[in-house]
């Protein structure tokens, strides 16, 4: 009887076992099944991505060819992706980017090239038309992998879907109110910072904000438009890092002076999220971020400041030259991907002109290709501010907006290096001079290993 | 017959083989969890860099020398202690202060139990994030909006590098509490009421019962709950990722945030698993200590 007992328990076990590893390795060639009509995509948390997400189910009826999502958010998307593509899985066969991302990725040989599935006419509509797209944003795009040059040479590496440059949104109504002229310099900028930060109906309202935290991409959008029209650099030709030049000094200062005297406080703890919260529900005089951030300030069934809001250029250095920063979401495909043809079908579809003008009404803005910007039902979506708007984002991609880092696989970790620094001097325990100084040496001394 | 004895010398094969089949899931998570441990101590030896993953190369001592020497590390390093070290006392303290409110039966007792466990039923990001929002530094965060109403100004709870840990400290505190108040009041259910009952009759004041019956006779649940809470403070990840991410100005940044930035911000494996490989050290020393300690006083 306990024979049988033993008998019975110990085929019991292995019948468990042998089910675990049955499901197991079902799982595992199911994920990696060559040639199967599904794709997987994934996708960071973006006015881009949940725009598309909505005709998915339509591309999949029209197609046939399965399309699994993952949506995440910024910080675990990138978590997740550089997981992924370093273990060179070949589950997601695309996925988003920007331009750091894309110099780190395609260095390490994990992006596919997209010029020959361009040039493929069995695979792309004859009518996708790539010259549509603003030859800037191609331009950004391509990298020839040469550390600290080639941008705008060599392959394509992925396909713009979302456009960004830097704005100062302003309160128009506390700008007349407090007879305060719009600012056309940084100095002018902090000066209208502290007379704004004040209590205004018993609400108190702070002057200028920006983002803080302690990342590169603190340092990208407003910081980095200053920085690089004041004519300060962040590495030269020889890619030894010079963020401590005189020039970046003496802006560094005034930006950080800005912030502290008529910022919010807490300012380090400030991502985009609560930046754009802040002037949303009318906490901010000023915040300098991506301007398409205009469709939900605009936007009366979320924001308390729709109808009062300006748009200024960034202002100019001491040259007279506005270099705005810019930014690019891109879809990129996986190197590993053993759905590449499924995969370009997909990434053809979704940034073909049809699909970004119907991502524009989700707030999908700035597009990347020039018929959809024109279109009459972009810009009658986008004329805020009497066309302020639409002039000041025209100008910014055609003449000011370009990428201000230099090309390297090294942007993230400069960058996060370069925004302690940063919080540093807002804290107060160093200057200008002593903090930037130690970030160049660390970063220079990063980039030697 | 013949097949009786033949069985005897040989049991059945199943049975021979049970007790392998039994401890073969262990096996495999054992391997499971060293397999990755042996390979993390191996990168802190090699330039293993994410991006470049095809060229690992042997570097020795080069990444602890390296990190041994930055300024960074030993602010981390200190950072650590100080969160860790601060929130076990505190929770100590308060789960001592709280179990010894609650272990006699009054009105309302059983509920104020079940209320008290609610901040361990939430997941610690969660606590987190729903802290974060408390504490924005304008108005918008709901402390900062209630001091308004007395008057009191805007603090930058977690943006303001004097008040950022601090703030972190307490958000563990609130998370964790309900952890040592919970051991502390089984503890203090198990303990004998007769030593008690003759100190009385002798006369002996509480704050005497307290430091001569209470205390002895609680530490091994003192010891317990510094053990768990000391490992898992100095570990702490999530609580930090989700509110600072290290800042303002490295003020919040632990060992264990900086090997995220190492490793995966910036790639930097090798780098990344000594910082990793020193917080497992610590962790190990702690809790070799306090076990011997636990099993000492236990046997006493």
């Amino acid at each position: 009887m306990a024979n049988l007992k033993y008998r019975f328990s110990s085929r019991l076990v292995v019948a468990i076992l042998s089910g675990l590893f049955v499901l197991l390795f079902s799982q595992c060639t199911k994920k990696n099944r060559p040639g199967s009509a599904e794709i997987h995509l994934l996708l960071n948390r973006h006015p881009f991505t949940e725009s598309i997400l909505r005709f998915i189910p339509e591309y999949e009826r029209m197609t046939g060819v399965n399309v699994s999502t993952l949506l995440l958010s910024e910080e675990e998307y990138f978590e997740k992706l550089i997981t992924e593509l370093s273990s060179r899985s070949s589950f997601y066969d695309l996925f988003m980017l920007g331009f750091p991302h894309l110099w780190q990725y395609a260095k390490a040989g994990w992006l596919e090239p997209l010029d020959p599935y361009i040039e493929n006419p069995n695979l792309t509509p004859e009518n996708w038309d790539p010259d549509d797209f603003f030859p800037e944003l191609i331009a950004c795009s391509r990298w020839n992998l040469e550390q600290g040059a080639g941008m705008g040479e060599g392959p394509l590496w992925a396909l713009p879907v979302n456009e960004e440059a830097y704005v100062i949104f302003y309160r128009k109504d506390l700008f007349e109110r407090f007879h305060v002229k719009p600012p056309s310099t940084y100095e002018e900028v902090y000066r209208a910072a502290k007379i704004l930060s004040r209590n205004v109906d018993g609400q108190q309202i702070y002057g200028f904000g920006h983002r803080g935290v302690r990342s590169w991409s603190t340092i990208h959008p407003g910081y980095l438009t200053a920085f690089a029209s004041w004519g300060a650099r962040d590495f030269d030709e020889s890619m030894h890092c010079v963020i401590d030049s005189p020039r970046g000094i003496q802006i560094t200062d005034l930006f950080i002076r800005t912030l502290r005297e008529g910022g919010p406080p807490g300012w380090p703890s400030y991502t985009w999220y609560e930046g754009k919260e802040g002037f949303l529900s009318g906490r901010f005089a000023m915040w300098f971020d991506a301007n398409h951030q205009a469709a939900a300030f605009e936007n009366p069934a979320k924001s308390r400041v729709a109808g009062k809001v300006g748009y200024l250029l960034p202002p100019a250095g001491p040259d007279g030259q506005i270099r705005s920063s810019t930014w690019v979401w891109s879809l990129a495909m996986n190197a590993a991907s053993k759905n590449k043809d499924a995969a370009w079908r997909f990434l053809a579809w979704a940034t073909s002109k049809d699909m970004l003008q119907r991502t524009v009404p989700y707030e999908n803005i700035n597009p990347t290709r020039r018929s959809v910007w024109e279109d009459p039902k972009t810009v009658e979506a986008t004329n805020w501010d009497r066309g302020e708007y639409r002039r000041t984002a025209q100008l910014l991609l055609s003449k000011y907006a370009r990428i201000r880092w230099t090309p390297s696989t090294y942007v993230t970790q400069a960058g996060d290096r370069w925004a302690a620094a940063l919080q540093e001097i807002y804290e107060g325990n160093r200057t200008a001079e002593q903090a930037l100084k130690d970030a160049a040496e660390d970063i220079n001394q990063m980039m030697r290993k | 017959m013949t097949d009786q004895v033949s069985r005897a010398k040989h049991p059945n094969p199943p049975q021979r083989s049970l007790p392998y089949l039994l401890t073969f899931p262990a096996m495999i998570a054992l391997i499971g969890i060293l397999y990755p441990f042996v390979l993390g101590v191996y990168y802190t030896f090699t330039n293993y860099t994410l991006t470049e993953p095809g060229d690992i190369q042997w570097v020795g001592l080069a990444n602890y020398v390296e990190i041994f020497k930055a300024i960074d590390f030993w602010k981390a390093f200190g950072v650590t202690f100080v969160f860790a070290a601060s929130a076990v006392m505190i929770e100590l303290a308060l789960g001592l202060g709280v179990a010894l409110l609650l272990k006699d039966a009054f009105p309302g007792v059983r509920i104020l139990r079940s209320f008290l466990i609610i901040p361990m039923m939430i997941p610690p990001i969660v606590s987190a994030l729903m802290w974060k929002v408390i504490l924005l530094p304008t108005n918008q965060g709901v402390l900062n909006h209630i001091l308004g109403l007395v008057g009191i100004r805007p603090i930058a709870w977690l943006g303001d590098s004097a008040t950022a840990l601090v703030s972190l400290i307490l958000i563990d505190v609130w998370i964790y509490s309900p952890f040592a108040v919970l051991i502390f009041l089984a503890g203090l259910q198990s303990i004998p009421k007769e030593p008690y009952e003759a100190a009385q009759v002798d006369g002996a004041s509480d704050w005497f019962m307290f430091r001569k019956l209470t205390l002895p006779l609680l530490t091994p649940c003192i010891v317990l709950v510094t053990l768990f809470r000391l490992i898992d403070s100095l570990k702490v990840f999530d609580i930090i990722y989700a509110t600072t991410k290290g800042g303002p100005a490295g003020a919040t940044t632990t060992l264990h945030i900086q090997s995220y930035f190492e490793a995966i911000r910036w790639f930097r494996m090798g780098r990344g698993m000594v910082y990793l490989f020193v917080l497992w050290f610590l962790c190990f020393i702690f809790s070799k200590a306090l076990s011997r300690l636990w099993t000492k006083v236990l046997i006493r």
